[in-house]
């Protein structure tokens, strides 16, 4: 009886897998072959919005200066665009550097939320969305440095009045620090130059991420703002974008480039905080989602896929458990041995882990192929993400069983001193 | 469609697209040969690595029994027949744990994890490489006192083994046609990816099986875990990736020499 039921259970995890894996495979299909959908984004518009553009920042003393820099030095018009860096509680020099560029910059208007009971980016967001009166807002990691023509295009996006949310691509300018940044900077690459641009093309869901997008402020009205609580509020935005019928437009040419973890401590932490505020996303928007009547059969499906992608790893080590047991039962088959290293395999296949297949259409997609020598190591950091993943998964679980609220763990920057 | 930057849109004329090249906008063509090609090699790959197993795999498994008796001594080799293919398996003597010895073995694992928690994360993944082996071997020696026995004795844990090894061995061909048929390979190349994999994982097959007989005859059923979760067939489909990684990046650099290797949007 009990191998039986681990048996099946080792079976199901290997299904999920496989689901996964399937999804990866179209979605490279589709990038390389399909119809590429693009953006509004080479369009030429002279009649451009008001923009604002926020910028949350807690303890940033490092890379600050180079973004607002970089925002700054935008061929957006002037006269239509604010700058709003928020310092969210920094005990570093976050505010004097603010400070010293709005004096130079009349665009730049930081807030200061030193003081107020709240913390955390999506309060900081929701903070500065009370004073904000442009139709069009861009929100920028501190560590992000947009190119000259980046607002210019994501603005483009809501042309479409269809349009909620747009999201850039996310290109990491820290690659050749270490193994790690070498090995996201594939993720990434796979994640967004094939994933996302894939999701784009078959019209399912192409997510907002909080680091290079925006949205209409309209829709975060009708949302009635971020989760205040919430520590994934661009997965959030996505979820509440799909359930009200409106649509993200992926840019894959809109390329902002950020610092990526260079050590494996701050990636613990933000990969285990993605999860945590993804789970907690999940089970707030699953239902609401699955039954959203504006959306078709396989988007739904895609809806699922994207929510339960930080449930895979905690599953994943079930099913390793349970291969365990049965081993040591003497009751694993040599087909059983050969799932299991299949399934080390597949677990590159689920969520944002592009498996080798999209990673390596993705980094000559990019012109970048040498550095696949790395796709191997992939696999050696597998024990890592699964355990740091399913750490945020037991976060949310007890967020939920205690009510308790979870802080926000700031990702670590190396950067260059203002 | 690429219009110039010559052609850039006059002042008040909204909507006009300049989409220049960009690898934003970079896509491959679909040649009908590509799919003949993945499943050409996937058929002959597949019969190929079975006849070639058929044949090689038993004097191989002959060898392996030699390199482990240079070890330890081996006991008398019996022989299975698993996909048609007859082989000699190797038998290692079962080392007798004790409750006590793995009741010791648990505790001084579980010292182990806690030393490692609290050390510092600039080695992570090769940290959690470790803590995960140690929670299988702490796993193993708990369940061996509890329950007096954990996975197989040492024959049928080679017979597991030698088992699993040829399966991989015959998905090879297989899993690497498909992972390799959305890339433009050549014939040559996708012919060499499942030649090279065969190979490398077939040479290492006969080494880990004559290590695995001479851990498994040292310490018995507390390792048995480890080595087949760990560094059995995981390591072949590693292997499979490390060759498809270097055919990756051959195709990557022929690709970026030619410019007519784009489509573009």
């Amino acid at each position: 009886m009990v191998v039986t039921i681990l048996t099946i259970w080792v079976i199901f995890v290997i299904a999920v897998m496989l689901l996964y894996t399937t999804r990866h495979f179209i979605f490279t299909f589709s990038r390389l072959f399909h119809r590429q959908r693009v953006s509004f984004g080479d369009a030429y518009e002279d009649n451009l919005p008001h923009l604002t553009v926020l910028v949350p920042m807690h303890n940033e003393e490092l890379v600050a200066a180079d973004c607002l820099r970089a925002i700054v030095a935008s061929d957006y018009p002037a006269d239509k665009l604010h700058v709003v860096p928020i310092n969210d509680h920094s005990n570093d020099r976050t505010q004097e550097i603010l400070d010293r560029y709005a004096e130079r910059d009349p665009r730049i208007r930081p807030l200061n939320l030193s003081g107020r009971p709240t913390r955390g980016k999506s309060n900081a967001l929701n903070f500065a969305l009370e004073n904000v009166q442009s139709e069009i807002v861009l929100v920028f990691d501190a560590d992000y440095t947009p190119g000259k023509g980046l607002l210019r295009r994501l603005v483009m996006a809501f042309i479409d009045p269809e349009v909620g949310a747009v999201m850039g691509r996310v290109v990491p300018r820290n690659t050749n620090v270490s193994l790690l940044t070498r090995l996201l900077s594939m993720e990434r690459s796979g994640g967004y130059q094939v994933d996302q641009q894939a999701r784009y093309n078959l019209d399912l869901l192409p997510q907002y991420g909080g680091t290079v997008g925006g949205f209409r402020l309209a829709l975060l009205r009708q949302i009635g703002g971020f989760d205040p609580h919430g520590l994934s509020e661009d997965t959030e935005l996505t979820a509440s974008i799909y359930e009200r019928g409106w649509t993200v437009l992926y840019d894959n040419r809109a390329e902002c480039y950020e610092e990526v973890p260079d050590n494996w401590m701050s990636r613990f932490n933000q990969l285990r905080r993605w999860s945590r505020g993804h789970n907690r996303v999940m089970w707030g928007h699953l239902l609401r989602i699955a039954f959203a009547r504006n959306l078709s059969g396989v988007q739904r499906a895609d809806a699922a896929f994207l929510l339960f992608c930080y449930v895979v790893p905690p599953l994943l080590i079930s099913g390793w458990v349970a291969e365990f047991l049965l081993f040591g039962m003497g009751h694993l088959r040599p087909i059983g041995g050969l799932l299991l290293a299949f399934m080390v395999v597949l677990y590159n296949s689920f969520g944002n882990f592009a498996p080798v297949y999209e990673v390596a259409t993705a980094e000559i997609l990019d012109g970048h192929s040498t550095r696949l020598y790395l796709l191997p190591f992939l696999f050696y950091s597998f024990p890592f993400n699964s355990w740091t993943i399913t750490t945020g998964f037991i976060d949310n679980v007890g967020d939920s069983i205690m009510s308790r609220v979870a802080h926000w763990e700031k990702t670590g920057r190396a950067g260059t001193r203002a | 469609m690429i219009e110039t930057k010559s052609e850039a849109p006059q002042p008040n004329n909204r909507s006009a697209a300049v989409i220049r090249p960009f690898r934003s906008h970079r896509t491959l063509e679909m040649r009908p040969g590509m799919w003949l090609s993945t499943a050409i090699v996937f058929v002959v790959g597949v019969v190929g690595t079975y006849l070639l197993l058929r044949y090689g795999w038993p004097p191989l498994m002959e060898q392996a029994n030699h390199l482990a008796n240079l070890g330890i001594a081996m006991h008398a080799p019996q022989t299975d027949t698993y996909v048609g293919i007859t082989y000699t398996v190797l038998s290692p003597g079962a080392a007798y744990v004790s409750a006590q010895a793995a009741l010791l073995i648990a505790v001084g694992s579980a010292i182990l994890l806690a030393l490692l928690s609290v050390l510092p994360n600039e080695r992570n993944p090769l940290r959690y490489w470790v803590s995960a082996n140690l929670l299988v071997l702490f796993g193993s020696a708990l369940f061996i006192y509890f329950t007096g026995r954990v996975g197989y004795d040492g024959e049928t844990f080679m017979l597991l083994v030698e088992r699993t090894s040829l399966l991989v061995i015959l998905c090879a061909p297989a899993f690497l046609s498909i992972v390799s048929m959305l890339l433009p390979f050549s014939f040559a190349e996708r012919f060499g990816m499942v030649v090279a994999v065969v190979v490398v994982d077939t040479a290492f097959s006969v080494v880990r099986v004559a290590a695995f007989a001479l851990f498994a005859s040292l310490f018995d059923g507390l390792v048995q875990a480890n080595l087949y979760l760990f560094f059995g067939p995981l390591q072949d489909v590693i292997y499979a990736i490390a060759v498809y990684s270097i055919a990756v990046v051959m195709l990557g650099r022929r690709i970026a020499k030619s410019s007519e290797a784009w489509l573009w949007l």
